[in-house]
C-alpha cells in the first residue's frame, strides 16, 4: 500500500537556536493507520509534527537533512497551502486554530482559501458538520463554545478540506476526559474509513484504548522504540509515561520507589474556606448555584469536572476573584467579603494554569520579590522568602537563576517558578488551575511532588482533568457539574461510585477500574506504582484475570 | 467586561440590507455635512440621519451607556473647541453683543459661538446616528466580506474578521492577566504623574502583550495549515446590492452631491445667527 507519508532518517537543527530537535527519525504512515507519537517534553514531538505539516521548513527557519515525503513528494518542494489539502492539522488549543466568529464560517474557512464554490463549500460543511454531530452549533458564535465543542468544531474545520492525514497535537491536554474521548473517537473513525492520523500525546493509556497501529517513542530527540503498542508497553519508561494499570501490574517489578508522601497538620480546626448556600456568576450568567462546601486547613482537595462547569469559579471565590452573588464564602470562619484580594494571598496562593498570566519583570529576582514588596515586607524578609520558594520547586540550583529573565526558563520551569512566586508570600493553602495540563508523567510527578511538599503550606487544592492524578494526590475529590456539587468523596468511595463515572465529563481509567476492584473500602489511593506492587502480588483470580483493562 | 461584537439590531430594515450600504452610508454622509456650518442645514441632515437611525431598530437599553459616552466626549470636546477657546470669535461680526465670558479663558462668547457650538455636536450626534448602525447591525461575520467586496486586499480584509474574533479572547486573557496579578497584590496606580501611572501598567501590559504576540504566531500558523494566502478566495457569503440597498446608497449620494454643490456655491459655510 503506498505511503501517505514518509520520513526518511530525518534530522532538524532550528537556525534561531542551533537546537538539533530530532535526529536520525523516520516515519511511515498508510491508509488506514493511527500512529501515537510520544516522549518527554521537549523530545522532538512538534518538530516531527512540523515536518509532517510544511511548517519546517517553510515556517520555521530550520537545518533539514534526510527526507520527508508527503504523497510520494518532498515536502520541501510543496507549499503549505498545497500540503493543506492533504495533510490537516489540529493544534493543542483549539482556540488558537479557529478563526472565524461562527462555527459555520469557521468551518468554511479553509475552503474559502482554496477558492471552491459556494456550492461545493455549502455541501461540505453541510457534511462534515453531520458527520461529527454539530448541525445544531452552526449558527452559534465560536466565542460562545465550550472546551469540547471547539475542539469538535476545530476538527470538522480540518475534515472540511478532504485531508488523507490528520495530525493532531496533544488532543486530551485541554479537554475534559468525556469530551477527549469524543474526538478520539472520530479520530479513529477517520482512519477507519481509509484515512491516516499521527496523534501526539503524553496520555498515552487513553490512546491505546483506540488500538493504534503502532507507537513512536522519542528521548531527547531520537526515537528510542518504534512498533507496534504491545511492544512499547514491554520497553516504555514506567516513570516517563502513564500506562495502563494492567502493564504496571506486569511490570511490577520494575517500578521505582515511590516517596513517602509530606506529612501534613491535623487537629479540630476552623475549615479553610466554607461556602454556605452560595451562588456564583459572572454578571447574570450563574455558574454555580446552592453551594454549601467546607475544606479543611489540612486537607488535599481535588476537583474534576467537565470543561466549564464552574472549577475555577468555585476556587476563584476563595480570593475575591469572583464575587458571591448569594450566600456567603468564609475563610477561616470571617467572611471573603471583609477581606482585600492581597490580604488573601498570604492565605491562599493562587497559581494559574498559564504562568504567561503573571511573568512581566526582567529578572526571576525581580518577579519574585513582586508579591512580598505588596505586603510591605523588608528586603532581607523578601530576599530570605525568595529563596524558600525557589529551593522548594527546586529551582535554585538553576545557575544564576535570579538575574535569568523568567521567559528564557522552560514551559515546566516557569510552571514551578509561578509556584515559588505564590510560595514567595507564605500561603497557608495552594490553589493549583490544572497545574499538570500537557505535562508528561515525570514533570506531573515533580511538580505535585514540590507543590505538596512545600514547607509552610498546609493544604493544597487543586483543579484538573486528570482523573488519576485526583484519585492518588488527592485525600478528597469534588466533582463540580449540573451548576453545583455533583459529588464531595475520597478517592476509593468515587472511584466505587459508578454513577458519577458516566456524566460530568468524566470517564473511568484503569486506575480506577482497579481501585473498585482492590481498594472498595479505602479512604485514600496508594500511589499506582505501590498498588500495582500490592495487586502483583496477589494470587491470580479467575475473575479479575485482567485488572485494570479497559 | 463584556466586549463581543453585538449585533443588537437583528432583523431590523438596516440589518437586512448588504452591510456595504451600512459602510458607505457614514461615507457619503461625512462628505455632505464636512465643513457646513449653518445649523438649519444641519438640522435637516441630522432629520435624515435620525430616521435612518430608526430604522437600524437598535434597542435603546442595549446602547445607552455608548450614547451617553458619546455625547459627554461630544460635549467635552465641543466645549473645549468652541467656547473655551476664542475659535469662532473672527466670525462673529465686530459689533455683536457679547453674552459672557467663558470661565478660566476668558474668551468673549457671541450668540456666533452658541450657534457654532451647537452646529459642531449636532454634526457629531448625526454622526453617530449613522455610524452606530456599523457597529450594532453589521453580523460580525459579514463584516470581512464586506470589505473584500469594497475594495480592500483579502489579508486586510480577513484582518477585520479576525479582530471580531479575537476580541472577546483577548478581553478573557486580559481578565485572566489582571486577576493573576491581582493576587500579587497589584493595583492600578492612582498617582497623577501619568509616567509612574503607565509604569504601574506593567504587570498587566507586559504578560498580555507577550502573550498575544505568541498566540498570534500559532494561530499564523494554523490559517497557513489551512490554506490562507492565495490570491484567490471565495467568500461563503454572497453580497448583492437588491434594489432597496441602491435607493438608500442613491438618495445619499444626493444628498452628499447637493450639499458638495452648496458648500462649493458659498450657501453653507455661515455660521448661523438667528
Amino acid at each position: 500500500m503506498t505511503a501517505l507519508i514518509e520520513v526518511r532518517d530525518v534530522s532538524v537543527r532550528y537556525l534561531s537556536t542551533g537546537h538539533t530537535a530530532l535526529a536520525g527519525t523516520s516515519l511511515t504512515v498508510r491508509p488506514g493507520d493511527l500512529t501515537l507519537v510520544c516522549g518527554p517534553s521537549g523530545c522532538g514531538k512538534s518538530t516531527l509534527l512540523r515536518l509532517l505539516n510544511g511548517l519546517i521548513p517553510h515556517a520555521y527557519r530550520a537545518e533539514v537533512t534526510g527526507e520527508v515525503l508527503v504523497g510520494g513528494a518532498p515536502v520541501a518542494g510543496r507549499s503549505i497551502r498545497d500540503l493543506s489539502t492533504v495533510v490537516g492539522t489540529m493544534l493543542q488549543d483549539p482556540r488558537k486554530q479557529i478563526v472565524g466568529t461562527t462555527v459555520a464560517a469557521e468551518i468554511a474557512f479553509g475552503p474559502e482559501n482554496l477558492g471552491l464554490s459556494r456550492a461545493e463549500i455549502r455541501g461540505r460543511i453541510a457534511e462534515v458538520a453531520g458527520r461529527v454531530g454539530i448541525e445544531h452549533l452552526l449558527d452559534r458564535a465560536t466565542a460562545s463554545l465550550s472546551g469540547g465543542e471547539l475542539q469538535m468544531v476545530a476538527f470538522a474545520g480540518v475534515l472540511v478540506m478532504r485531508p488523507q492525514v490528520i495530525v493532531v497535537d496533544e488532543p486530551l491536554a485541554n479537554l475534559d476526559p468525556a469530551a477527549g474521548l469524543r474526538l478520539m473517537r472520530e479520530i479513529r473513525r477517520f482512519a477507519d474509513e481509509g484515512g491516516a492520523a499521527v496523534v501526539v500525546e503524553h496520555r498515552v493509556e487513553e490512546i491505546l484504548e483506540f488500538s493504534p497501529t503502532g507507537v513512536l517513542y522519542l528521548e531527547e530527540g531520537r526515537p528510542r522504540h518504534q512498533g507496534p503498542a504491545e511492544g512499547f508497553l514491554k520497553v516504555a519508561p514506567v516513570g516517563h509515561v502513564k500506562l495502563p494499570f494492567s502493564t504496571l501490574v506486569a511490570r511490577a517489578a520494575e517500578l521505582p520507589a515511590v516517596p513517602e508522601p509530606a506529612a501534613r497538620g491535623s487537629g479540630v480546626t476552623v475549615p479553610r474556606l466554607e461556602y454556605h448556600g452560595v451562588g456564583l456568576g459572572y454578571g447574570e450568567r450563574t455558574v454555580l448555584s446552592g453551594v454549601d462546601l467546607s475544606l479543611g486547613p489540612y486537607e488535599r482537595v481535588a476537583v474534576l469536572g467537565r470543561n466549564g462547569a464552574g472549577k475555577s469559579t468555585l476556587l476563584r471565590a476563595a480570593v475575591s476573584l469572583v464575587d458571591a452573588t448569594r450566600g456567603e464564602v468564609l475563610v477561616d470562619g470571617a467572611p471573603v467579603a471583609e477581606r482585600s484580594v492581597l490580604s488573601l494571598a498570604t492565605t491562599f496562593g493562587y497559581v494559574f494554569q498559564n504562568p504567561g498570566q503573571a511573568l512581566f519583570c526582567a529578572t526571576v529576582g525581580q518577579e519574585l520579590a513582586f508579591g512580598p514588596r505588596n505586603l510591605g515586607w523588608s528586603a532581607e524578609k523578601i530576599a530570605e522568602e525568595s529563596g524558600r520558594a525557589l529551593r522548594a520547586v527546586l529551582l535554585d540550583g538553576e545557575a544564576q537563576i535570579m538575574a535569568r529573565p523568567p521567559r528564557t526558563l522552560s514551559f515546566g520551569q516557569q510552571r514551578r517558578l509561578t509556584v515559588a512566586l505564590a510560595l514567595a508570600m507564605r500561603p497557608r493553602t495552594l490553589i493549583l488551575d490544572e497545574p499538570t495540563a500537557g505535562q508528561d508523567l515525570r514533570t506531573t510527578t515533580e511538580f505535585m511532588g514540590h507543590a505538596l511538599a512545600a514547607g509552610h503550606v498546609e493544604s493544597v487544592y487543586f483543579i484538573t482533568h486528570d482523573v488519576d492524578l485526583a484519585l492518588t494526590h488527592a485525600d478528597r475529590v469534588i466533582v463540580v457539574d449540573d451548576g453545583g456539587i455533583a459529588a464531595d468523596a475520597t478517592p476509593a468511595e468515587l472511584a466505587g461510585d459508578e454513577a458519577v463515572w458516566s456524566r460530568a465529563g468524566l470517564a473511568a481509567t484503569s486506575l480506577v477500574r482497579a481501585v473498585r476492584e482492590h481498594l472498595p473500602d479505602a479512604g485514600s489511593i496508594p500511589h499506582p506504582f505501590d498498588l500495582a506492587r500490592r495487586v502483583a502480588l496477589l494470587p491470580p483470580s479467575p475473575s479479575s484475570p485482567q485488572e485494570g483493562t479497559p | 467586561m463584556d466586549v463581543t461584537p453585538r449585533y443588537l439590531g437583528a432583523g431590523s430594515f438596516l440589518s437586512r440590507r448588504d452591510p456595504r450600504v451600512l459602510l458607505l452610508v457614514p461615507v457619503l454622509y461625512i462628505v455632505a455635512v464636512a465643513g457646513v456650518d449653518d445649523l438649519r442645514v444641519v438640522l435637516a441632515c441630522t432629520a435624515v440621519a435620525l430616521a435612518y437611525y430608526r430604522a437600524a431598530g437598535i434597542p435603546w437599553r442595549g446602547v445607552r451607556a455608548n450614547w451617553a459616552f458619546m455625547l459627554t466626549l461630544t460635549t467635552l470636546l465641543v466645549l473645549a473647541n468652541s467656547i473655551l477657546t476664542s475659535a469662532v470669535s473672527a466670525q462673529a461680526g465686530p459689533g455683536e453683543q457679547v453674552l459672557f465670558n467663558a470661565p478660566i479663558t476668558h474668551s468673549p462668547v457671541t450668540w456666533t459661538t452658541l450657534s457654532y457650538a451647537a452646529t459642531v455636536l449636532v454634526r457629531y450626534v448625526s454622526l453617530a446616528l449613522v455610524s452606530f448602525p456599523v457597529a450594532f447591525n453589521i453580523a460580525p461575520s459579514d463584516l470581512g466580506v464586506a470589505f473584500a467586496r469594497l475594495g480592500l486586499s483579502q489579508r486586510l480584509a480577513y484582518g477585520v474578521d479576525l479582530t471580531f474574533r479575537f476580541l472577546p479572547s483577548t478581553a478573557a486573557s486580559l481578565r485572566e492577566t489582571v486577576d493573576a496579578q491581582r493576587i500579587r497584590g497589584y493595583e492600578h496606580s492612582r498617582s497623577r504623574n501619568p509616567v509612574r501611572r503607565l509604569l504601574s501598567l506593567r504587570p498587566v501590559v507586559v504578560p498580555l502583550t507577550v502573550n498575544a504576540l505568541i498566540d498570534a504566531e500559532d494561530t499564523v500558523n494554523a490559517m497557513d495549515l489551512r490554506g490562507f494566502g492565495g490570491r484567490h478566495r471565495t467568500w461563503m457569503r454572497d453580497l448583492a446590492f437588491d434594489r432597496t440597498d441602491l435607493l438608500i446608497l442613491a438618495g445619499f449620494s444626493a444628498v452628499a452631491a447637493v450639499m458638495v454643490t452648496a458648500k462649493i456655491l458659498g450657501l453653507t459655510g455661515e455660521v448661523w445667527v438667528p
